[in-house]
């Protein structure tokens, strides 16, 4: 449960409008005004350095942590350095757009048009992107079979050493960065980063001076001023030396979280293993006697924090990841570096506290194996029942060979995490880029179609084709993503990042310029199920039996089902033709083949990191976005229509043989080859998982899940006439949290087509 | 199927099935049933025979103009119906093809506890017996669990093999009362008792089934009647299968008449008499079974 404190601080979440905020695009100029023509990772740190120096500070009246990224929570933080553009187009759309909506005042928008945009035109790094673009990729662009992600945002998707943070303290690490560039007097990194862990100690020491000032205005309330002298100290205490205790360690982390937040302005810089780093600090605290419950209100604290910051991402991007994802992915369990178990007792307290905030974030994760103790699963399962989709689980049977197969050592591999939605990365020692693009396999099938008026010979010739066209595209997707790679090097290099990444103090690089010591791509192959369905339907409609001339259902896919008798082929092709996601070998195996196929091809492409690119399949939302791309489909879309949710979940509505069978469908893909990152989604009724018997029926599925070697599960627990009331009567659900994909989000702040796709994922109930 | 092979009418087989014999199981629903109980969840499995069926829901009218019944207006054969609305229900299926279906999901049942079951219908009813021992006994040959769900109310050509093919029997007190039982369902009591006394001297696990359906068995009296029979038997658990409504469309889709339209829910009191009545025997009850 919340205490009065905790539950009065989330009611000021909830209802707070969301306002744009332009502090941190006006401190940004003014800093770049004064730097021109110095190198780039300077004028970032000195821009970021001015920012911590003139950034508004917000005492909460109950908050026992402090650190705000924005003067009101939730507010959207505008990135003109990324690019000027979008946000120029959507000024007078963000109160009224169906997805994210945000106020912006007059005045604002005023400040924006005439002074921000015009000093970031042509400076921004979606400018350098645009203009180191090859042609090509641009036109392919157009065939929306691809779109390269982060050419107008930071990269973020990616875990910082926080055990480094803690554990040494920022006085230590500026020591050794002042000591490195004295004896690298020409490495623009390391005097970056200097200036950025300098400022960063400076602004932990304003934060302390402004909580003493606020504890003499609050002179009559000794409570509070108590607290706050207590907030005080610990600051004062942070701002230089390693955390003693569990107060230390949360304020130190969320300070970072949101210093981190004003370098990058970046989805996904995740909180990674925070069972594990914690751990000391938590143990710290108990033993000097503080109670159970005073530990579990600064927690409290802390994840009522996680929601406090949201990200502004344009339309068309909220389209792909509606409802602020905004990846304070935080992950328990899972083996230690031995291969044995690490979880601890912080493992079943961070997931318990998900009874108590109800909120989307911190993103919860449960890595799961073989020795994962069952009364970790147990409390895992009954949050899952609380309908949050939280905790979304990950499978280290799978997820640590997807590592080591990409060379990752057997101990970094062990101790891997999760950014963003469902993105596997190692904390503080890769830059994977995870969230590149995504791949869509659906429209190169479109596209074969479209380009073989003629027909083929065989079935085997037209997957052949198909492939062919996703060689082709993959190729051209890869040089837009090295394009928007080098655009951050050349742009938006993130020192303060970088110093908490292995090994880019070693290197004294930049991890945009190759400074971590793991550097892959990360592409998403979406359409799977789509795929699967509409080649088993050809397969043996066009090819085996000939009822369906290749014409014929060319002419029809054209048309969209709109002529004479075409609905009647339409249901026949949706209903008498097997569908992935039913354990039905010959359909699932032609997933498995082009999933497969698409990432083979991936890898075969390097970096300017010197990493590799990498496969994964998840859509978050953008299977809403990516199906509006392509047109009618054998599989009975129609043109237009979503395609199937997740990245591995079968087809909405299609998956009819229930969640063992659609488990065994995904089971049946090279799931370790997706070492970016994959997502199923699976919704049960709420009756199904009743009593001690339907958690430990939840538990048995998680252990199988395990077994099965698929990589990750999420679960929507909501009966349908309660999303169906929300729709109706939004204000009695404000607080109502769905999983979306990947990442949960307040039910009644998604647009309507994404809550019709919520609640029309197929409710497995008995 | 192979040639020569033992044969049944399946007309559905039902996996991720959470109450029916432990753990998460798959179910094979087998056709044919002589009792006639007026609450049955599954009609379509009264015949033993195949029979057509028609799902209005799913029905786009592309033969017959809307309001029509399929079943009796749709000039198309089932195997021409685009979107399945109009279909056969049942199929005959072979021992082994069967079983590869029914053990798909082995590896939820070795986490769960679970395994397959036999249903109906009347799974040992008729001809269907002879097939479901071949399917329990090919079932445990690849070593997964076995249950059915069954009365027993029919004669057992071989109680032996039954109990060395079947891990646990799920067997259903719904009348309590003798003649009542054989004038409204046709079900003999009698034969149920000897056959549990058989199959539990041959050290069968059984779990009593008390379906609670007003009109029917509802009451104390029924209540109490069927726990001092379960405990007399010698059995130590019963699950309490409250009264629904889920089967009701199945009786439209198959052209019945259905006798338990309009009837309510049960109340949980109702539920609770029954689960006393059984405690008070010293019968662990569990509603709705695990």
């Amino acid at each position: 449960m919340l205490t009065a404190r905790t539950q009065r601080i989330k009611d000021r979440l909830v209802t707070q409008r969301r306002q744009v905020d332009l502090e941190r695009a006006t401190l940004y100029m003014e800093s770049y005004q004064k730097t021109e023509g110095e190198p780039a990772i300077l004028r970032r740190a000195k821009a970021f350095r001015h920012l911590l120096e003139r950034h508004v500070i917000v005492i909460d009246d109950d908050d026992l942590l402090v650190g705000n990224r924005t003067a009101t929570p939730r507010a959207g933080v505008v990135s003109p350095e990324m690019s000027p553009y979008w946000i120029l187009d959507e000024l007078d759309c963000f109160a009224e757009r169906p997805q994210d909506r945000f106020d912006v005042s007059e005045q604002d928008k005023a400040f924006y048009r005439e002074v921000l945009a015009p000093y970031w035109s042509g400076r921004s790094l979606n400018d350098w992107y645009r203009a180191h673009r090859p042609a090509e990729v641009e036109s392919a662009e157009r065939d929306k079979v691809f779109a390269v992600a982060q050419t107008d945002k930071g990269q973020g998707h990616i875990i910082p050493d926080y055990e480094m943070l803690l554990s040494r303290g920022l006085g230590d690490i500026c020591r050794e960065l002042s000591e490195r560039a004295c004896a690298s007097p020409d490495n623009l990194f390391y005097q970056a980063a200097l200036i950025c862990v300098e400022a960063l100690v400076a602004y932990v020491g304003r934060l302390g001076r402004e909580v003493r000032i606020k504890a003499a205005d609050v002179a009559t309330d000794d409570v509070r001023r108590g607290e706050l002298e207590r907030i005080a100290e610990v600051l004062d205490h942070v701002a230089t030396r390693p955390a003693r205790d569990l107060y230390d360690a949360l304020q130190l982390v969320w300070i970072f979280c949101v210093a981190l937040q004003h370098e990058s302005n970046a989805s996904s810089i995740s909180l990674g293993r925070m069972d594990r780093y914690l751990l000391p600090y938590w143990r710290a605290t108990v033993e000097r006697g503080v109670s159970d419950a005073a530990v579990r209100e600064l927690l409290q604290c802390f994840y009522l924090k996680c929601n406090t910051v949201v990200f502004l991402r344009s339309t068309e991007s909220a389209k792909f990841f509606g409802g602020f994802p905004t990846g304070y992915n935080l992950v328990v369990g899972g083996l230690d570096a031995q291969g044995g178990d690490a979880s601890n007792e912080l493992s079943e307290l961070l997931l318990d506290l998900q009874h108590d905030t109800r909120l989307p974030q911190p993103n919860l994760s449960l890595r799961v194996h073989p020795t994962t103790p069952d009364s970790l699963l147990h409390k895992a399962a009954e949050v899952i029942r609380l309908g949050d989709g939280i905790p979304q689980c990950f499978n280290d049977e799978v997820n640590v060979r997807a590592f080591t197969n990409r060379g990752v050592s057997v101990d970094d591999a062990r101790d891997y995490a999760v950014v963003g939605c469902v993105e596997l990365s190692i904390p503080g020692r890769m830059y994977g880029l995870h969230d590149i693009s995504m791949f869509n396999m659906m429209k190169c099938f479109e596209i074969t179609l479209r380009e073989h008026p003629e027909g083929f010979t065989s079935f085997e010739d037209l997957c052949q084709e198909v492939e062919r066209t996703i060689d082709r595209y993959v190729a051209l997707m890869v040089k837009g993503c090295d394009a928007c790679d080098l655009a951050h090097r050349a742009t938006s290099p993130t020192p303060l990042l970088s110093t908490f990444v292995h090994d880019a103090l070693e290197a004294g690089a930049d991890i945009t310029a190759g400074g971590a010591r793991y550097n892959p791509s990360g592409v998403q192959g979406v359409g799977t199920a789509n795929l699967a369905d509409s080649l088993a339907v050809m397969k043996k409609a066009v090819f085996e039996e000939g009822s369906l001339g290749y014409a014929q259902l060319l002419e029809v896919l054209r048309r969209n089902w709109s002529g004479e008798g075409d609905e009647e082929l339409r249901q026949r092709l949706m209903h008498r033709y097997p569908k992935y996601g039913n354990d039905i070998d010959e359909v699932d195996h032609l997933g498995a083949r082009f999933l497969r196929h698409y990432g083979r091809q991936v890898e075969t492409y390097e970096n300017p990191r010197g990493g590799t690119f990498q496969p994964g399949s998840y859509t978050v939302s953008a299977h809403i976005p990516l199906g509006e791309a392509v047109g009618a489909t054998p599989d009975g879309r129609h043109a237009g229509e979503q395609l199937a949710d997740g990245g591995l979940s079968p087809m909405v509505g299609r998956d009819k043989s229930g969640p063992t069978a659609s488990l065994l469908s995904v089971a049946k893909l090279d799931n370790w080859r997706d070492s970016n990152g994959s997502l199923l989604n699976v919704k049960f009724s709420p009756s199904t998982l009743a009593g001690e018997a339907g958690l430990r029926k939840l538990m048995a599925y998680l252990r199988a899940f395990c077994r099965l070697d698929v990589q990750h599960i999420q679960f929507n627990v909501v009966d349908k006439a309660t999303l169906l009331d929300a729709q109706r009567h939004p204000q009695d659900h404000r607080d109502l949290v769905v999983r979306v994909a990947g990442y949960s989000a307040m039910f009644v702040e998604l647009s309507p087509q994404i809550q019709n796709d919520i609640i029309n994922r197929t409710e497995h109930e008995l | 199927m192979d040639e020569g092979e033992l044969a049944g009418i399946v007309t559905n087989v039902q996996r991720f099935s959470l109450h029916d014999g432990g753990g998460i199981r798959t179910v094979a629903f087998l056709k044919g049933c002589p009792f006639r109980c007026p609450w049955c969840c599954n009609p379509e499995n009264l015949s033993f025979e195949p029979e057509p069926s028609w799902k209005s829901r799913l029905c786009i009218h592309c033969a017959m103009a809307p309001g029509g019944n399929g079943l009796i207006d749709c000039p198309r054969p089932a195997s021409e119906c685009p979107t399945g609305a109009k279909e056969v229900v049942g199929r005959e299926r072979g021992v082994r093809e069967l079983v590869d279906e029914l053990v798909r999901d082995r590896t939820f049942f070795d986490e769960s506890g679970g395994g397959i079951t036999l249903s109906g219908g009347e799974c040992l009813a008729g001809r269907n017996q002879e097939f479901s021992l071949a399917v329990l006994e090919e079932t445990h040959r690849r070593g997964v669990h076995t249950a059915v769900e069954t009365t027993l109310a029919v004669p057992l050509a071989d109680p032996d093999r039954l109990v060395a093919a079947c891990d646990l029997l799920l067997v259903d007190f719904k009348i309590a009362s003798p003649g009542r039982s054989m004038a409204v369902l046709g079900l003999d009591v009698g034969l149920r008792d000897a056959n549990l006394r058989a199959v539990l001297g041959l050290g069968a696990a059984v779990v009593a089934r008390l379906p609670i359906v007003p009109g029917f068995t509802r009451g104390l009296a029924n209540a109490r009647a069927n726990a001092e029979r379960i405990r007399g038997l010698g059995i130590s658990r019963a699950d309490v299968l409250p009264f629904h409504q889920l089967g009701e469309a199945k009786y439209a889709s198959s052209g019945r008449g259905y006798a338990m339209a309009g009837v309510p829910q049960l109340g949980g009191s109702d539920v609770a008499d029954v689960v006393d009545a059984l405690e008070a025997e010293g019968i662990e009850a569990v509603v709705h079974g695990e």
